[in-house]
């Protein structure tokens, strides 16, 4: 009985003294835009801080807006102007973007691009999602 | 066959004489004719890929546009070419409808006009500034125009002025309200003569309506209207991969009002292929070509040294943008149509660019586009290069060769100065040196080593025809009839082929100076009657104390006559010879004058007259000789019809030669003689030059009359020293010394200095 009522002891002990896995991702920066080159190689449409390539894919971005950036966004190539990726909701480690498109029969400008969204986020769960959802 | 004609000419009796001349004037006239205007190029286009050579201008901002890598961006177009002619954009203003350029001071863009915005310009945010949010428009911007400045990039015409309409915002997209009011906004610029246009709407049309459509009938209005005012306008062909251009660019091939200053450009990739986003310029090929669109580096708005890298054939259409508006400063005479063809059919169509489907007229290739596609022609006979009377001549066919007597005054009144000639392709203005076409004859090109050498060989006597009528002067010696023509006393009848024609200095003593072709010819030759080269025939009749020279140099059919009227040879017990000889005649040069050359746009009518005066004198003193000749002409220019040469007032020229030869010199094996001369030289005397040196849009011709002085800045004199010894009957020994000063007659000649030494010994 001892030895049980120890090990809740030592296990509760543990979870409270661990990372709050559970803590609510926050956006603290983020900026939206689209960039002429693909800034996220190997078909990945994000990639964070802890990846080995980030910095080589932030440094692909030309007009960065802060230095904190640890987390960045990527649509599939677009062909025209007129797309754009915007930062939808959050729901427990899942975030969702919306890609907005050009409507039908609108004139925009001819040139190949990625949006992309350069975010920095309180924390950067390991079970992360990105969905990008099309509008 | 020489004995044969000797003894036919023999034969002839004393009339006949009379008939020879007239024979010879008629020969002449047989002559002559010519000309017939060239012109026309080949019906199949082929033009193969450029070859960069504007070295001067392949600099690493030159390379940046291509991503640094040489043979990408403009080296692939070629553009340093055109750089390296001069032209680079200035003067031109291109529009940019697009989301318009960084405020930011962009190195790029600090230069002279490359901001400029009309009221109103930005259609996002209505205001004047049409500030950037996106980069595109700055990026477009920096291909067409950014600064040459050693730093980062420039663009394709780094010295036109650039004007920004913000149409798109900063996502890239418009409405149909501010696309028509933007484009308004640039037809209402009133000085625009290009409009990038690197947007679209995608789709497929196959008809004016339905391209209408797609368009938009408010924005397609305005594109239209944007074409009837004359603006020539260029459209990306649309990324998505179709076979023919989105909506916009695509309406060119069914509106004829967009026909002739409308353009449809498609991309290549970093090889050199259409780029797999690119649309094809399928349906609307014959208005449609290609460029590079891949991996462009240029301006962008993330700070005042940003550059990116973008793909797209909105990068494709501003390296078009960026070419005509270098053809537009380069060709004034062309109109913007003009401009637009003479693009298209330069461009790139043979290996994969042949496939009309995908790149239309093929690749763009501005260093073709800015030389001559056809042959090159000199314009008259109207002051309007469409004209039913205009007169185009090849400008191979055109050159104008001086004379001595006045090349170095022709050099120096044109040099520097430039005239404008024609590609026959389109009449595209091109500027040429006017000196480019001047050459030179001169007084001097006998005067190397191996002629001064020659000049104391014995003469040649071959090719002699001589009939022994009355008291003839000829004589055999060693065999060969002496060449002593035109002696003007005694009588006697002298025919000569290819023949010196002085013999005035007939005697022994002057053997000295006159036993060479070369010397007596540039000395005491009548100068007006210019034997040089080819088939030249002389004929003279005398009688005691007057006689008639006839002259006639079967290749270029020139006619010459001098009468002459000799003292007659007086003597005295003393020794003392003297003889003076008066002539005057005519020389009627054909389609030259002065012995100059000329052809096509310089062009003289048959027969210029020089009318001449000469005088020679010899007096024998015992062992001295003094000899003298004295040349006087009065040149009339026969113009020519649309001929850049005319010349309203005479020319005069003159000659002069003095001399003194010395038998017994020291002993009597030696003979020295001293001559100083003046070639022919113009004393007074002007032509005009009437030439093309500008033109414009409505073809309309302004040409400048330069009038030439062509008395030269300096007197070319000769000093020539000869010193003969026979050292025995068997052995010669002769040494001659030559000083020139002033060469064909210019200050900026060096002295020349010659000696030659012969000698000579039979065995």
């Amino acid at each position: 009985m001892f030895s049980k009522y120890y090990f809740f002891s030592i296990v509760f002990f543990l979870y409270s003294c661990a990372p709050q896995s559970n803590e609510a991702i926050k956006v603290v920066n983020i900026f939206c835009k689209t960039s002429g080159q693909n800034i996220i190689e190997n078909n990945k449409n994000f990639i964070n801080k802890s990846d080995d390539n980030f910095f080589k894919s932030y440094e692909k971005i030309n007009d960065k807006k802060f230095s904190n950036a640890n987390f960045i966004v990527q649509s599939d190539e677009k062909r025209r102007g007129g797309y754009s990726l915007n930062l939808n909701k959050i729901v427990g480690s899942k975030i969702y973007f919306f890609e907005t498109t050009p409507p039908e029969r609108t004139a925009t400008i001819a040139v190949m691009n990625y949006p992309y969204c350069e975010i920095e986020l309180n924390i950067i769960p390991k079970n992360l999602e990105v969905i990008i959802e099309k509008k | 066959m020489l004995l044969k004609d000797i003894i036919k000419i023999t034969s002839l009796k004393k009339k006949s004489h009379f008939i020879l001349f007239p024979i010879l004037l008629i020969l002449s006239a047989c002559g002559g004719g010519g000309g017939g205007g060239g012109g026309g190029g080949s019906s199949a286009r082929s033009v193969a890929a450029c070859t960069d050579t504007g070295t001067a201008f392949q600099t690493d901002e030159y390379h940046a546009l291509g991503n640094t890598v040489v043979g990408r961006g403009l080296s692939k177009i070629c553009a340093s070419n055109a750089y390296a002619r001069g032209y680079t954009g200035s003067g031109i203003k291109v529009g940019i409808v697009d989301t318009g350029i960084t405020i930011a001071a962009h190195q790029e863009f600090d230069g002279s006009g490359k901001r400029n915005y009309d009221a109103g310009s930005d259609l996002v945010t209505p205001d004047s500034i049409p500030e950037d949010g996106h980069g595109h428009g700055t990026h477009v911007a920096g291909i067409i125009g950014a600064d040459k400045d050693n730093t980062g990039m420039h663009g394709v015409a780094y010295d036109a002025s650039l004007y920004h309409y913000r149409v798109f915002n900063n996502g890239g997209i418009t409405t149909t309200e501010r696309l028509v009011n933007g484009i308004q906004k640039a037809i209402d610029n009133g000085g625009l003569s290009i409009i990038n246009h690197s947007w679209g709407t995608s789709g497929s049309c196959t008809s004016q309506s339905s391209c209408e459509t797609g368009v938009g009938s408010s924005v397609y209005a305005k594109i239209v209207a944007a074409a009837q005012a004359n603006i020539i306008q260029v459209f990306a062909a649309g990324n998505d991969g179709t076979s023919s251009p989105s909506y916009e660019a695509n309406s060119v091939a069914y509106d004829s009002r967009l026909q002739g200053v409308t353009l449809a450009v498609a991309a290549v990739g970093t090889d050199g292929v259409i780029a797999s986003y690119s649309n094809k310029c399928g349906t609307a090929a014959s208005y449609c070509l290609a460029a590079p669109g891949s991996f462009i580096y240029s301006a962008y708005i993330s700070g005042t040294t940003s550059y990116e890298l973008l793909s797209g054939t909105s990068m494709a259409a501003p390296l078009v943008s960026g070419s005509l508006a270098i053809l537009k400063q380069q060709f004034s005479s062309l109109t913007n149509t003009q401009l637009v063809t003479r693009l298209l059919e330069s461009a790139t169509n043979t290996g994969i660019y042949s496939d009309t489907s995908i790149y239309g007229y093929g690749l763009l290739n501005l260093g073709q586009a800015t030389t001559p596609m056809g042959v090159l022609q000199t314009f008259s006979g109207s002051d309007n290069l469409d004209s039913g009377s205009a007169s185009y001549i090849d400008l191979s066919s055109t050159s104008f060769i001086s004379s001595a007597s006045f090349s170095n005054a022709l050099k120096k009144s044109l040099n520097g100065k430039k005239f404008e000639v024609y590609d026959s392709f389109d009449q595209a203005n091109f500027k040429v040196e006017l000196s480019d076409l001047i050459g030179s004859k001169s007084n001097v090109s006998e005067f190397n080593a191996t002629s001064h050498f020659n000049r104391l060989k014995p003469k040649d006597k071959s090719e002699i025809y001589l009939s022994p009528f009355g008291q003839t002067e000829a004589t055999y010696v060693n065999g060969q009839l002496e060449s002593n023509l035109f002696t003007s006393y005694n009588n006697f009848l002298a025919i000569g082929y290819n023949q010196d024609t002085n013999s005035f200095l007939k005697n022994e003593k002057t053997n000295l100076l006159a036993n060479d072709k070369i010397f007596s010819k540039n000395y005491f030759n009548n100068p007006y009657f210019y034997d040089e080269g080819g088939s030249n025939l002389f004929m003279s009749i005398n009688n005691n104390q007057s006689g008639l020279d006839t002259f006639m140099n079967a290749n270029s059919n020139d006619l010459g006559f001098a009468m002459k009227f000799n003292s007659g040879e007086k003597s005295n017990e003393d020794g003392l010879t003297s003889n003076l000889e008066f002539s005057f005649g005519v020389a009627a040069e054909n389609k030259k004058f002065l012995n100059s050359s000329n052809s096509g746009a310089f062009a003289t009518e048959d027969f210029s007259n020089t009318n001449f005066l000469g005088l020679k004198y010899n007096k024998t003193v015992k062992d001295l000789n003094f000899v003298s000749s004295m040349y006087l002409g009065q040149t009339f220019i026969n113009e020519k019809e649309n001929s850049y040469l005319s010349s309203s007032k005479p020319i005069y020229t003159s000659s002069l030669t003095a001399g003194v030869i010395k038998d017994n010199f020291y002993d009597p094996s030696q003979k020295i003689g001293f001559v100083i001369s003046q070639p022919q030289k113009v004393e007074k005397g002007e032509i005009n030059l009437k030439v093309p040196t500008s033109s414009n849009r409505d073809r309309n011709v302004t040409f400048v009359t330069h009038n030439v002085d062509l008395k030269p800045d300096a007197r070319q004199v000769n000093l020539d020293l000869i010193f003969e010894k026979n050292i025995t009957e068997m052995e010669n020994l002769k040494l001659g010394l030559t000083h020139v000063q002033n060469a064909d007659h210019s200050t900026e000649s060096k002295n020349q200095n010659f000696i030659s030494v012969y000698w000579q010994k039979y065995f």
